[in-house]
């Protein structure tokens, strides 16, 4: 097994988990009078996680080639019965399982998409260069997906599982000329949203993003306070726990916006510490994918590497108003049960390909 | 190698991923300290600025105090009370504002409107008063509401409402003085106000971590006035009768003040208006003509009327002395000795300056006087005489020294600047119009602190009305006392000057402005207006427009007091100062030369016709009520043939003159006799007392009965009325005269 891996997962838990406390405290003494009411849940989904990543690591990935097409199926009517389910904050995204609180299938349909895509490249690897088998598969199933997604309504989610599907469809093998066209299709998409929502909408949301401090109290609002909390933080911090922000200014602090109180606490320094594990943990998985046994063992490594990496540089772009503000959350330190568990068995799976992999070698 | 990934795979996944990857990070650790470094001081402001509460902690305002400590404007603690709009849940807002509209008469759909908001400061009611915010208290703790909120603020009461109004000035809502002494010493009057700066959380609530500091607010200082509350009211209570009386059409105004020290005891304008409404019109007719007003028209009439009722007249407005200056051109006159006591001056009714005639006030002249006579008769000839000799650069620099050129400095606010004319502007008539008190405008204020500069031994002092600046604690922490501009006039002109005055008022058996048993000294004035009397096209109203005034001062050796009162066009018929002005200080001398501690000197005459209280002589033996009687000097008369009063008209109690008859019935068949009351007005003292004698009543007068000019103007009891003989019926004397 990699142990450079194992822990860097570790740390980035065990730094999520005291950043999730000291976020959350505020904001569950005042909405339930008790401040460890966020931090219990997430301890426990954190230790089962950790639990099963062991146990996952045993597991021999390549049990996942046969269900390939079965977690997708699984995930796309998953998705369907979160449309199906009650709304929650205006959006049909989660399956709601009663004490172990909501599920966001999401989440699952990422794992889901890289375990089919990887395998779909590790069986069509000479033929990736080809649109009907590079491209077409991928952009079925991405297709499919996109469009349950938006419907309830979740475009987050959906341009995340699409980035990750792009970078296994580039290190796959697909030709350069369809990222191009899918560049081109991207400037089409925007056009047709412009038309579709009408300019000013548009500009209303672009004014919002560019100067957030225009319309402080609407729709930017979190983003102001997002500003104010990594702005106020200065190079050192406030230090550990000091945070002001988190007290009912910056709404859930402990949720998506939880690296801004990272940066009004731990200042620059920690924003960076923090950044620069999120970039080893690439790093290694990277090095995993590298010295795979195999194509499907490689692929699966990236998808999941890219996914995490993907949705900690989206979050931290949002949090610093870099791109609108979508709702990414950050993984290993955002508030979330089931996510944290997901993720951790996500790992379980990159362990067992470094374990089959034998790095010393090289 | 078949079965592992292959390089294509590698090198990208290794070359390009990795370079998208740092591309990626590196960027957002460059925007991460651009935020965080770069603009830390900028957000760190904005941190500040919603997680700090600053609390304003208002200081009270001080108080004002008359001069004997009696409280005269006062603070006291009212409530703002607000609302937090966001905190309120939408299922309470029918509640908060039908509680909050029914405790604090406010609209309820203004509140309704308010809750919907989404902001946490909303005021629905200013000045809330203690028992109101009581029930407020209560409202919230019943019901558990938590986004109604109040702080403390202050109110200024006024216990005197009206009195010394155009003085005390008042303060608006966010207690600032707006007039008056209110306005003058507002930066002491209002404090400092202190800060309560804490650490909150969104909501409002304080924060666990610890921050919080307290500015402590200052309170702001006392005032003593040098107003005496008693003075005031005499003047006042004086002053209102008179504009009344004389209809005056532009209000008048008086002031008492120390010659000495240049303290004001009073000073009041009249109409007034209630201090605690300020903005209410406090005259009637005036109300009701705006009220038909609308719109822009309406507020414009609002204002200007507003304006009019708050200004001081005494201290910002204009207006031509008269005859009153005359005592700056004598005692220039008298100082240079351009002019003696032993002066004559001949004055045929006309003088002819440089070719423009000018008249006299009475026509065909007063013949020949002497300077004194000049004073006394007010000849406006005589006077153009005096200033001719003393020529423009004297009378000019008198002009000057008295300070007519510039504002007295009284600690009021807005003191109007003096229209003068130029010293290069005078000419022959210039002067000759001058030298008798027209052509040049100056306030009140400045014609009654030069008066007394020429009675006090020729001092021209500095008025002020505060006294004394108190702390917090009330300990005197300045005391403002006399300033003393300049010496004008010698002591010795000052002396002959004072001489001259109470000829003034004593001459001819004593004018109007005679108070038996005190010396007073003074002098009337009556001034056209000129701009007015003489525009073209003037109605007759504006050209019978004139100033009223007199000026006295007690006691004449050495005055303590002077009194100013100012009628600005009386529209009642009468309109000369000695007619108008100069009773009305005789009665405001009479209240307040013995309150002040001057005892009266009465002379032989005065001692004679000094009124007595008439004893109870009712059920005594005649023997013993006849020398009681007699003792208080007073005549029996008996009716009848028994040996004891049965019944004495007038009764015990009464007051009336030495001299004057009691009727003592002695039996029962003698019928009490009775009489009917002539007319009396319009008759000379010396007629309506020899009528009433005839009629078998008793006369008290009341004025300047001995004034050579003195005729009865009002008569106590009607004509026609049945009274028993022997009652007494009051005569009020005016001195029917015109010397200005």
């Amino acid at each position: 097994m990699d142990t450079t891996f194992f822990i860097l997962v570790l740390i980035l838990l065990a730094f999520g988990l005291i950043m999730l406390f000291s976020a959350s405290y505020a904001y569950a003494y005042y909405r339930f009078n008790d401040s460890f009411s966020f931090i219990k849940k997430q301890a426990v989904f954190a230790f089962a996680g950790v639990a099963c990543m062991i146990i996952i690591s045993h597991i021999d990935y390549h049990i996942y080639k046969r269900f390939a097409f079965w977690f997708y199926a699984a995930g796309v009517v998953l998705l369907v019965v979160a449309l199906l389910s009650p709304e929650l904050n205006n959006a049909h995204r989660w399956i709601h399982l009663g004490p172990l609180g909501t599920f966001q299938p999401s989440e699952f349909m990422k794992f889901a998409v890289v375990v089919l895509f990887a395998y779909l490249i590790s069986i069509n690897y000479k033929r990736m260069g080809t649109f009907v088998y590079g491209v077409l598969p991928f952009l079925i199933c991405l297709g499919i997906v996109a469009a349950i997604m938006l419907m309830q309504p979740h475009l987050s989610g959906t341009i995340l599982i699409g980035a990750i599907g792009l970078v296994m469809m580039f290190v796959g093998g697909t030709k350069y000329r369809y990222f191009l066209v899918a560049l081109l299709l991207v400037g089409v998409g925007i056009v047709a949203i412009v038309s579709f929502k009408g300019i000013e909408y548009v500009g209303e949301r672009l004014q919002g993003w560019i100067d957030p401090f225009s319309d402080k109290q609407d729709s930017t609002f979190q983003t102001v306070q997002s500003l104010i909390a990594v702005g106020s933080g200065g190079v050192m911090g406030l230090g550990l726990g000091n945070s002001r922000q988190k007290y009912l200014y910056l709404p859930e602090p402990q949720n998506d916006f939880i690296f801004s109180i990272v940066c009004e606490e731990l200042g620059f320094i920690g924003a960076v510490i923090v950044i620069l594990l999120f970039v080893l943990f690439v790093f290694r998985g990277f090095v995993i994918a590298t010295k795979a046994p195999d194509k499907f063992g490689m692929m699966l490594v990236v998808g999941l590497t890219a996914q995490v990496g993907l949705q900690a540089m989206l979050n931290i772009a949002v949090v610093t108003n870099t791109i609108p503000n979508t709702g990414i959350s950050l993984p290993f330190f955002s508030y979330g049960g089931t996510s944290l568990f997901l993720l951790l068995c996500q790992m379980g799976v990159i362990l067992n390909v470094s374990r089959q992999c034998s790095l010393e070698k090289t | 190698m078949s079965k592992g990934p292959t390089l294509k795979m590698k090198n990208r996944l290794n070359r390009i991923v990795i370079a998208f990857v740092l591309i990626g990070f590196v960027t957002l650790i460059v925007r991460v300290g651009y935020i965080s470094i770069g603009q830390n001081d900028f957000f760190k402001a904005e941190a500040t600025k919603q997680q700090l509460d600053d609390l304003t902690v208002n200081p009270k305002r001080g108080t004002i105090y008359d001069r004997n400590m009696k409280v005269l404007a006062q603070s006291a603690t009212v409530w703002t009370v607000f609302i937090s709009p966001i905190d309120i849940e939408e299922k309470d807002r029918e509640t908060i504002a039908d509680g909050l509209s029914k405790i604090l008469e406010v609209d309820k759909q203004t509140i309704l409107d308010k809750c919907k908001k989404k902001n946490r400061y909303e005021v629905i009611k200013k000045k809330v008063e203690q028992n109101v915010a009581d029930e407020v208290n209560k409202f919230i703790a019943e019901k558990k509401i938590t986004a109604v909120h109040m702080v403390e603020d202050s109110k200024r009461y006024y216990p005197y409402e009206n009195f010394a109004s155009s003085v005390i000035g008042f303060t608006g809502t966010d207690n600032q003085g707006l007039y008056g002494i209110e306005a003058y010493y507002d930066k002491y009057l209002k404090g400092t106000a202190g800060r309560i700066v804490s650490a909150v959380n969104a909501k409002g609530t304080d924060m666990p971590f610890q921050y919080e500091k307290f500015y402590e607010p200052k309170d702001g200082n006392g005032l003593v006035l040098t107003i005496d509350e008693s003075i005031q009211h005499y003047v006042e209570k004086a002053l209102e009768q008179a504009v009344i009386q004389h209809k005056a059409s532009n209000r008048g105004c008086a002031i008492a003040m120390n010659v000495n020290t240049g303290e004001i005891l009073a000073m009041a304008t009249k109409p007034d208006f209630n201090l605690n409404e300020p903005f209410e019109i406090a005259d009637a007719a005036t109300r009701e003509a705006i009220e038909k007003l609308t719109g822009d028209e309406r507020t414009k009439a609002l204002s200007a009327a507003r304006e009019k009722q708050w200004k001081n007249k005494a201290v910002t407005e204009l207006y031509e002395p008269g005859s009153v200056f005359k005592v700056v051109t004598g005692s220039a006159a008298l100082e240079e000795k351009t002019s003696s006591l032993t002066s004559k001056f001949s004055c045929s009714g006309v003088a002819n300056v440089s070719g423009t005639k000018i008249k006299c006030w009475k026509a065909g002249g007063h013949g020949s006087l002497d300077f004194t006579g000049a004073f006394v008769h007010s000849c406006n000839p005589a006077f153009i005489s005096i200033g001719q000799s003393l020529g423009v650069d004297k009378f000019y620099n008198y002009v000057k020294n008295y300070g007519m050129t510039e504002r007295t400095g009284i600690d009021l606010p807005g003191e109007a600047d003096s229209i003068t004319i130029a010293k290069k502007n005078y000419g022959p008539v210039e002067l000759a119009s001058a030298s008798f008190g027209q052509s040049n405008k100056i306030t009140p204020i400045q014609m009654i602190t030069a008066f007394c500069a020429v009675v006090n031994g020729g001092k021209l002092v500095t008025p002020h009305v505060v006294k004394q600046m108190l702390d917090a604690n009330g300990n005197v922490v300045e005391t403002y006392g006399t300033k003393v501009k300049r010496q004008v006039i010698s002591e010795e002109t000052s002396a002959q000057m004072r001489k001259i005055l109470e000829q003034d008022v004593t001459a001819n058996g004593g004018s109007n402005a005679y108070v038996k048993g005190f010396s007073i000294g003074g002098k009337s004035g009556t001034s056209e207006k000129l701009e007015l009397n003489r525009k073209p096209n003037a109605t007759q109203e504006e050209k019978d427009a004139r100033v009223s005034s007199f000026i006295g001062f007690s006691p004449v050796d050495d005055p303590e007091i002077a009194v100013m009162v100012m009628i600005d066009e009386p529209r009642a018929g009468q309109v000369y100062g000695s007619q108008v002005a100069a009773p009305v200080v005789a009665s405001i001398m009479s209240d307040v030369l013995p309150y002040i501690g001057i005892e009266p000197n009465y002379t032989k005459e005065e001692l004679e016709k000094m009124e007595v209280s008439v004893p109870n002589v009712t059920g005594s033996k005649l023997d013993t009520a006849q020398s009681k009687l007699l003792a208080q000097g007073l005549k029996p008369k008996i009716k009848g043939d028994g040996n004891t009063v049965l019944k004495q008209v007038p009764s015990s109690g009464s007051s009336m003159p030495r001299g004057g008859t009691v009727i003592l019935y002695t039996s029962e068949s003698v019928a009490e006799e009775s009489s009917t009351v002539p007319n009396l007005v319009g008759l000379t003292p010396a007629q309506a007392n020899q009528k009433l004698t005839n009629a078998g009543l008793n006369v008290k007068f009341t004025g300047p009965s001995e004034n050579v000019h003195a005729v009865v103007s009002a008569q106590s009891v009607k004509e026609g009325t049945k009274l028993a003989k022997g009652s007494i019926v009051t005569l009020t004397c005016t001195a029917n005269d015109q010397t200005g």
